[in-house]
């Protein structure tokens, strides 16, 4: 009887294989000094550091039971013996050395700090729609170390998307949204859990689709969607940050059921639909990244969202201007919440 | 009296002006305002108003003080010194 090897996760890919069989070793430490030789270089990177220490962040089970409990290194192996090896594991709540470095400058913004940092590892985000403002959304939060980010969208690129949808590119044109987005996001940043969906939302699944989110972002381009994801929000309870976009002009709202006006307050009626309308990539460019902002700010508790008003944006003549907004005790979607 | 009207969107462009002070007189209602508005910046009435019915575009939203005046009395809420009223078409686009 050997000692077998278990790998999860990226050492999995690392190694090109899940579990492996060594004779016998003294100790840890010769255990992982035969394994790297076995499995070669891709791994041996991962699991050391280039001082050839061990990486703080590797964890070792040794019968279920992590090394850090026993003799470390040092712990004795014999026949029988299984010894587990994985990665760190995003969405936990402690921050590996790589993340502290990573989001070091945001950790160091007043009243964000490392708790922030965890409370974005620890929060799910869903930007519905992957156009002109879901593109600068989610990738500020990706960026941003959000934990978990759900994306949506079921339309394909096309080009007249490319002014202004920034994470789909010349050659994506044709291919899902949702492909794009993900593919980019996922090589800014492979520390977060990105879920993709390819799906219209509709009246019958927008209650699942905002399910376990702690926040939506309105990344659609049209208000009878809009007001479903505001209506399954202020019933779910969970925040809202609405945006929308045209020519040089943009909006913004944060809506937090219960403590200010929805979507419906401020805007009860839908204005006409406009199949094509104009705007400058920027635009959108603006709003969404305010939108990732105002997300990260209600996840972390850091600054004042934008709650009970509502944000101009004038490119023209480059004014931002705040107006209040009252709940409506009328609403047909929020009265009473 | 006097009452503050913000134009928020492309009204700006169209009225070529974003803040636009305006005297009132004891117990005049939002009406009243807009003819007043409507006489100094015309445009501003036709891209308020639906040509066909003459009644506020539905979609169109008019805020005094934070509060949309469909909510109040409308078109008849009374308004009173330093009132602001807030005018904006809501974009769609995303």
């Amino acid at each position: 009887m050997a000692i077998t090897v278990k790998l999860f996760a990226s050492f999995r890919e690392a190694a090109g294989k899940d579990q492996v069989c060594i004779a016998a070793a003294e100790n840890v430490a010769a255990l992982l000094d035969g394994l790297t030789k076995i499995c070669g270089k891709t791994l041996a990177e991962q699991l050391y550091d280039p001082s050839g220490k061990l990486r703080d962040t590797v964890h070792v089970l040794v019968n279920g039971r992590g090394i850090n409990l026993l003799k470390g290194l040092g712990t004795r192996l014999k026949e029988g013996d299984v010894v587990a090896i994985f990665p760190p594991v995003s969405g936990g709540r402690r921050l590996t050395p790589d993340e502290l470095k990573r989001y070091d400058r945001q950790i160091h913004i007043h009243g964000f700090g490392e708790e922030g940092q965890r409370k974005m590892k620890n929060a799910h985000v869903l930007v519905a729609g992957l156009g002109g403002l879901g593109s600068p959304a989610s990738t500020y939060l990706v960026m941003a170390g959000i934990g978990h980010l759900t994306i949506l969208d079921q339309q394909r690129v096309e080009l007249s998307n490319l002014n202004r949808q920034m994470l789909h590119w010349h050659l994506d044109v044709g291919r899902s949204k949702a492909g794009s987005a993900i593919e980019k996001l996922y090589a800014m940043n492979p520390l977060v859990k990105i879920y993709s969906r390819l799906e219209q939302i509709t009246r019958e699944n927008v209650g699942k689709l905002i399910k376990g989110a702690d926040v939506v972002i309105d990344g659609m381009d049209n208000y009878p969607t809009r007001f479903l994801l505001n209506e399954a929000c202020v019933r779910g309870r969970v925040p809202f940050v609405h945006g929308a976009v045209e020519g040089l002009v943009g909006q913004l709202a944060t809506i937090l059921p219960g403590k200010g006006p929805c979507l419906r307050c401020i805007i009860p009626k839908e204005p006409p639909h406009k199949p094509v309308f104009p705007v400058l990539g920027a635009t959108p460019g603006v709003i969404g990244c305010l939108q990732a902002m105002e997300a990260i700010k209600l996840i972390t508790g850091v600054g004042k969202p934008l709650v009970g008003q509502m944000l101009f944006f004038n490119g023209g003549d480059v004014t931002f201007d705040t107006i209040e907004v009252k709940r409506d005790s009328k609403c047909p979607v929020c009265k009473g919440v | 009296m006097e009452v503050t009207v913000k134009l928020h969107g492309d009204l700006r462009e169209k009225a070529g002006t974003d803040t636009i002070r305006l005297s009132i007189n004891e117990g005049d209602t939002v009406d009243a305002l807009l003819i007043r508005l409507g006489k100094r910046h015309p445009i501003l009435l036709e891209a308020i108003l639906d040509p066909t019915t003459g009644e506020l575009k539905p979609y169109f939203n008019i805020l005094l003080n934070g509060r949309r005046i469909q909510q109040m009395r409308g078109i008849h809420t009374k308004l009173k010194h330093k009132d602001e009223l807030a005018i904006f078409p809501p974009v769609a686009g995303g």
